[in-house]
């Protein structure tokens, strides 16, 4: 629409801006509107594109960036007081990526404390509330990602995914998020954990979430949802599946996106890949260890600086020996193996993305967070390095979203946004959208 | 094998020349234990696979 003229950037940014701004008090998802730079940058893309000037589809196109990754002149807080002044001098490059496509950055949005810690209401900016269920937190750590992206704030977003933060947010609020392949997209100037931690797309559609990827890796992702799945083999861990005692209504989810996946005429096939389970664990081992690292000098010098949780998050790693982290790395050795011995007989991965359906009840779970805990279908895929992605594929009776994961192999992005295209349009569930603005006419906008 | 102790924690804390309040000591205590307990059971998982170390 912005290519042809019928909509301009600078009305869309506009729309958006008044959007976050009546919302946002109840949603909670912002940490930081670029209004102004958002709008200087729309005049010049309506300028470039009048001019025949086009840089692709996401050229005037709004996005917002998870408050960990580094923007130019823009704070970069990682919703930490540790941060709270933080300007970087320049953009991450994920973000320098997308600019070059044409992108606009609009906000700079919320997330657990470092991307590594539960959220609380004291946090430097309290937490996002799930647009379906506003009583309820959106799950993390990408919360304001996908809280902002399931509302209509912004058509796309970025975050980082190091046990499952883009892909749970993802699912629980109904959109698509994508972790790709590690290292295909350049994750540096995000803050996370380097081995194990990825940026992806957060979307409303695999579509856009393509069209994300593309201008992430110069790759040509979207043109790939054209081809067909073809009689694909799709494998379900089961055992693994069942260990986790998914809720109830993930679980008749999950059978239910098994059922469309065989309609469209792939194959469903039980596989067992030994240590899934394990890679989880081993996973947080990881995560621990270089989230310590990271922030070994700031827990000597500014402890009290930390939030409450994210103080003694930051400090378990630290209690954590170097054989520890070797042998979790090696456990991730293993397992990429068998997940690569398994993917040469199937085409695919599935699971559910979470076991359980709220913010609340991962936050229960997260009592013992380095078994796996809610991220038990998640994590083992950063330890391993393979690709996966959240698809919606559900809603429960009480209005929370469901999704489905599906894992591809390593490299493979093109054929696995396929398959998860094909899925998304044989079902109604990405066409349903938040009844937040009815929520916030109601409330006031609080 | 032994649980590890608040007094031991303590004391490996501040060899690691962190400042941690007896509050934060009580909460991240049953964090560090089954965080411990994980990588040794994983430790103990490899320990039983031939590695490329050990040949």
């Amino acid at each position: 629409m912005i290519r042809d003229g019928s909509l301009d950037s600078v009305t869309y940014v506009e729309f958006l801006i008044e959007r976050i701004q009546r919302l946002d008090p109840m949603l909670r998802c912002t940490i930081t509107l670029a209004a102004e730079a958002a709008l200087e940058a729309a005049h010049t893309a309506d300028m470039e594109i009048g001019r025949g000037d086009w840089r692709g589809p996401l050229h005037g196109v709004p996005i917002a960036i998870k408050d960990c990754i580094a923007t130019a002149g823009l704070r970069t807080t990682a919703n930490s007081r540790l941060l709270a002044g933080w300007v970087p001098y320049e953009d991450a490059p994920s973000v320098s990526a997308l600019r070059r496509a044409g992108a606009i950055v609009l906000a700079k949005v919320n997330l657990n404390e470092l991307a590594w810690s539960i959220p609380a209401e004291d946090d430097l900016r309290a937490p996002p509330r799930n647009p379906w269920r506003p009583t309820h937190y959106a799950m993390g750590s990408s919360s304001g990602s996908a809280v902002a992206v399931a509302s209509g704030l912004c058509p796309a977003a970025l975050g980082t995914d190091a046990g499952g933060s883009v892909r749970q947010p993802a699912a629980n609020c109904g959109i698509v998020g994508v972790k790709p392949t590690h290292g295909l997209v350049d994750s540096s100037g995000a803050l996370g954990p380097p081995t194990i931690c990825d940026v992806g797309p957060l979307t409303r559609s695999v579509e856009d979430a393509t069209l994300v990827l593309d201008a992430l890796t110069g790759g040509s992702y979207t043109q790939s949802l054209r081809g067909s799945v073809g009689h694909a083999r799709v494998g379900v861990p089961r055992s693994h599946v069942d260990l986790a005692h998914p809720d109830p209504e993930i679980s008749s989810a999950f059978s239910d996106a098994l059922d469309v996946i065989q309609q469209l005429g792939m194959e469903i096939v039980d596989v067992d890949i030994a240590g899934l389970a394990d890679a989880a664990a081993a996973n947080f081992i990881v995560l621990n260890a270089e989230a310590y690292a990271a922030h070994e000098k700031a827990l000597r010098t500014r402890m009290g600086d930390f939030g409450r949780s994210a103080r003694v998050y930051h400090l378990q790693g630290g209690f954590l020996s170097a054989a520890d982290y070797i042998v979790a790395l090696r456990v991730g050795a293993a397992v990429r193996d068998r997940v690569n011995e398994t993917l040469s007989t199937v085409d695919f991965l599935a699971t559910p993305v979470v076991p359980v359906l709220t913010a609340e009840a991962a936050r229960a779970a997260k009592a013992q967070p380095n078994t796996g805990g809610t991220a038990t279908f998640t994590a083992p895929f950063n330890l391993t390095g393979h690709p996966a992605l959240a698809v919606p594929a559900g809603m429960s009776s009480d209005g929370i979203p469901i999704g489905l994961q599906l894992i591809g192999r390593a490299g493979g992005e093109a054929y696995l946004l396929r398959l998860a295209h094909a899925y998304e349009q044989a079902t109604p569930w990405h066409d349903m959208h938040p009844p937040i603005d009815a929520v916030a006419s109601v409330s006031g906008g609080r | 094998m032994r649980r590890l102790s608040k007094a031991k924690l303590r004391e490996m804390a501040a060899t690691r020349e962190l400042d941690v309040n007896e509050d934060d000591l009580t909460r991240v205590l049953p964090m560090v234990r089954d965080l411990i307990d994980v990588a040794r059971r994983l430790r103990a998982a490899a320990g039983e696979r031939p590695t490329r170390q050990s040949g």
